[in-house]
């Protein structure tokens, strides 16, 4: 498959995976070999499972938004969580996911992943959760092998998962679940962790494939978390690659350094007070970033004499994002930001995305060009947006809020 | 889809009669009949399934319907082995877009296709004893000859409607149809446990596995689509550069093909070569913000103009590195890197500054620019092998050369597919270089 497939991090990492994985199918035959109980060795695979599936993390926030250390990711061992929970006795079950968490320090510890102590405690936290919901559950509904019954419990195990992870975060709490990435990252792991309980114990003596069932099970699963992954590394160089772009009229002095960067950030706050979706700011995001791009196509002004007017350069910008499917709702925004009318350009809120663009432009314009202080600034955009329409001075309070700090 | 060829139509009719008379002799001589509930079940999945496909660049399609195919060879083993198998293999053929268009040809090419390929997969199944079939792991290994058949089948039906339309030889169809063989084998197996579980337990636990497959086919194809935008702005981007300097139209494609070309007879992995790629079409990215007056300067730069030209290289370098997917290659766009030195060369350098500056160099070389025509392919080969070890690395050099050969690729004097033209004729003589060319003739770089 010819895509980003093994950067040299994802080659680390699955490098560890292996190795982790050849331990446990050694432990494995060493516990056939050693152990009458074939249970043993479903165990030890099972532990290898959940180390491994500790390493391999679903991102939930974009990169952009992301915070240090691990604070927004789903682990997968959280499905071998409820495996070990509905297919083991409690203290069995327990002592399992003791194991997990301290092989899992030592795996993270020896690929160099940042491991704070809550994060362990919460992973702890909801594996011995995992235990008591199924046991609970399942006692709660008669204790009885029937399909529907063991199902239930599963499917409280899953919940009570989703719960006690929340809960065990204390900068995220329900923010994650809420993300759409943190529901199909919860919808898969809870499916895939419930289809491999069921598969590993059988119910009421049948359907039972031992080991064989996460194992095999576990293959979508994968797949799932590797199409996160790659989703994650094209977003990533995505971003980064429109970031660069921004650069290229700074680095040609054609505008302030860091100018792109500023508005971008302005607009953002801008619209995320004035109510915008979250499309909607991405959008305008990359509108602030790129606003000025077409200027480097343009011939220089200062060995031309003629300065650059600046209708033209956002119609060359625009022009150059529409030929882009996926840019041309930001070359739009772009192109009515440097035609005056936009306010002809409103989103489903009634918000006039060009016009938070035009605003956070003139007023950086203000402070790092013509070196002027807050107020000023405020008035040159006052000026310039002629403020006679209500929605016009809603944007404006909005770039009154966003610049509170810079005064 | 396009519309259905007349020319399939003989041979759509063909495997769609062959389908139809193993459907009726299952029919009628199968001692037992497969469970219609079953065959709703895993007929509607396999409907379901087959409209999450997904096709990658490379032309390679992934599709969950497999699983489905294998389960219900498995499902239906005991009872019903060829008709249950056979009828869920030609619902994978039904399609809603087809439905919605008429478009009957489709239709049934499709089905006939499905069924016969699961068909196969049933026979070589059931040729497996019980005592194989129903022990675990041993199980597994039963299930592969299955898989084999049904690929094997499916990929021969469709090469030779390839054949039968296109006349393209069967053998050429199967090669570029045999990259299948990668998704069938760990499907298959999951095929095989679903089966399993579904006779075991029933229908809630198959909707418990179509869960995470419909996710990863979900993102999967989010991914691609971002990957297409992604490709798209760098394309945009490349076109501004040229708007810029109209001499080096294409320059940049063209490196980033040759690029690739040394990138895979060095046996880079796919990864590697899509950073080389992308790399290579951003090298000159630092002349977006050189001024066009310079850039398209008629004449000599004078020193500080060189100067400002020559920083595009910096501007390069620093832009790439924004970018964490090519910051370890970013040295690519600065000149200093790519020339070759004998004694930085091991394994901590990374080669691919060396390969860009190969292919910038034979580009340009082969390229006409204003200030000299495009030299002929054996020229730059000659020049480009006696600069090896001193200027070019010798092994990206011998690929380059290699791989043109191989591919029996003409480029240079008298076959340039876009020669711009110029006011003043630009001299035939000269070997020039990539980037600046002589237009800096006589001045030491800044």
């Amino acid at each position: 498959m010819n895509t980003m497939t093994a950067s040299p991090e994802m080659a680390r990492l699955r490098n560890a995976c292996l190795a982790i994985a050849a331990l446990g199918v050694v432990a494995a035959f060493a516990a056939v070999i050693f152990v009458p109980q074939r249970s043993v060795a479903t165990l030890s695979l099972l532990i290898t499972g959940a180390v491994v599936g500790s390493l391999l993390v679903v991102q939930i926030l974009p990169s952009a938004q992301r915070h240090q250390g691990d604070a927004a990711t789903i682990p997968l061992s959280y499905a071998m969580s409820i495996v070990v929970a509905g297919a083991f006795r409690p203290l069995v079950a327990a002592l399992c996911i003791a194991m997990i968490a301290t092989l899992t320090t030592l795996a993270r510890d020896r690929i160099g992943v940042a491991q704070p102590m809550r994060t362990l405690l919460r992973e702890s936290a909801v594996g011995l959760g995992c235990i008591g919901t199924y046991q609970f559950a399942f006692n709660a509904f008669g204790g009885q092998e029937h399909l529907s019954v063991v199902l239930t419990a599963l499917a409280l195990t899953v919940a009570s998962a989703v719960v006690l992870d929340a809960v065990c975060r204390s900068d995220w709490a329900f923010a994650l679940v809420q993300t759409e990435r943190g529901q199909r990252a919860w919808v898969a792991i809870g499916s895939s962790g419930m289809l491999m309980a069921v598969a590993e114990r059988g119910v009421g003596g049948s359907g039972h494939m031992g080991i064989w069932g996460p194992m095999l099970f576990g293959i979508p699963l994968f797949a799932a978390w590797y199409s996160f992954e790659r989703l994650d590394a094209i977003g990533r160089t995505h971003r980064q690659t429109i970031e660069a772009l921004a650069m290229a009229p700074e680095f040609a002095g054609l505008v302030a350094t860091g100018h792109a960067a500023r508005v971008a950030e302005l607009s953002c706050t801008m619209a995320a007070r004035l109510g915008f979706s979250k499309p909607a700011i991405d959008t305008l995001e990359t509108a602030a970033l790129l606003h000025h791009l077409g200027s480097v196509t343009l011939d220089d002004p200062s060995l031309s004499g003629n300065p650059q007017p600046p209708t033209t350069v956002a119609h060359v910008t625009a022009d150059m994002l529409r030929s882009i499917e996926a840019l041309a709702p930001a070359g739009e925004v772009v192109a009515r930001a440097g035609s005056r009318r936009s306010f002809t350009f409103l989103d489903a809120r009634g918000h006039s995305a060009a016009l938070v663009l035009q605003c956070a432009n003139i007023y950086d314009e203000s402070r790092h060009e013509l070196r002027l202080d807050h107020d000023a600034a405020m008035q040159q955009v006052r000026d310039a947006a002629r403020t006679v329409d209500e929605r016009e001075r809603s944007v404006i309070d909005a770039l009154e809020f966003a610049t509170s700090g810079m005064a | 889809m396009s519309e259905f060829p007349a020319r399939l139509r003989p041979y759509t009719f063909a495997i769609s009669a062959v389908a139809g008379i193993a459907m009726l002799a299952a029919l009628l001589f199968e001692r037992s009949e497969p469970s219609w509930t079953a065959v709703v079940v895993l007929g509607a999945l396999a409907i379901v399934a087959e409209h999450q496909r997904v096709r990658l660049p490379s032309g390679l399609v992934l599709s969950p319907g497999f699983i489905v195919a294998t389960a219900a060879i498995y499902v239906f083993h005991a009872s019903g082995a060829l008709l249950g198998p056979l009828v869920v293999g030609a619902l994978m053929g039904v399609n809603v877009r087809h439905l919605r268009s008429g478009s009957r040809g489709w239709l049934a090419f499709n089905a006939a296709n499905f069924a016969l390929g699961t068909g196969a997969a049933a026979v070589a199944f059931s040729a497996m004893p019980d005592s194989v079939i129903f022990r675990l792991p041993i199980g597994i290994v039963a299930a592969v000859p299955a898989a084999i058949a049904v690929v094997v089948v499916e990929s021969f039906l469709v090469a030779l409607s390839y054949w039968v339309e296109q006349r393209r030889p069967l053998r050429n169809a199967l090669e570029e149809l045999s990259p299948a063989f990668i998704q069938a084998l760990p499907f298959s197996l999951v095929g095989i446990f679903l089966g399993r579980i579904y006779l075991d337990l029933g229908w809630p636990m198959v909707a418990l596995l179509v869960v995470p497959v419909l996710l990863a086919r979900g993102v999967l194809a989010s991914y691609f689509e971002l990957r297409a935008t992604h490709e798209a702005t760098i394309r945009v981007l490349v076109r501004a550069l040229e708007s810029k300097d109209a001499y080096t139209a294409g320059h940049a494609e063209r490196v980033a093909t040759y690029s690739q070309y040394i990138g895979q007879e060095l046996g880079f992995l796919p990864w590697r070569l899509e950073r080389l790629r992308s790399a290579a079409l951003m090298h000159d990215i630092g002349k977006l913000v050189v001024p066009n007056q310079l850039l398209n300067k008629p004449g000599k730069l004078t020193p500080e103009e060189f100067a400002i030209v020559r920083n595009h290289e910096a501007v390069s370098v620093a832009m790439l590195s924004h970018i964490d997917f090519l910051r370890p290659v970013a040295p690519i766009a600065g000149g200093d890197h790519s020339t070759y030195d004998a004694a930085l060369d091991d394994t901590h350098h990374a080669i691919e500054p060396y390969i860009v500056a190969v292919a910038d160099a034979y580009d340009a070389m082969t390229s006409t620019r204003s200030y000299r025509r495009a030299l002929t392919q054996e020229v730059a080969f000659a020049e480009l092998r006696d600069k090896a070890g001193t200027q070019f690395h010798p092994r990206c050099v011998e690929a380059l050369v290699h791989a043109i050969q191989r591919r029996e690729e003409r480029h240079g004097a008298g076959y340039e597919t876009r020669a711009p033209s110029f006011a003043v004729a630009p001299p035939v003589t000269g070997l020039g270089s990539a980037g600046l060319g002589d237009l800096a003739d006589g001045l030491e770089p800044a």
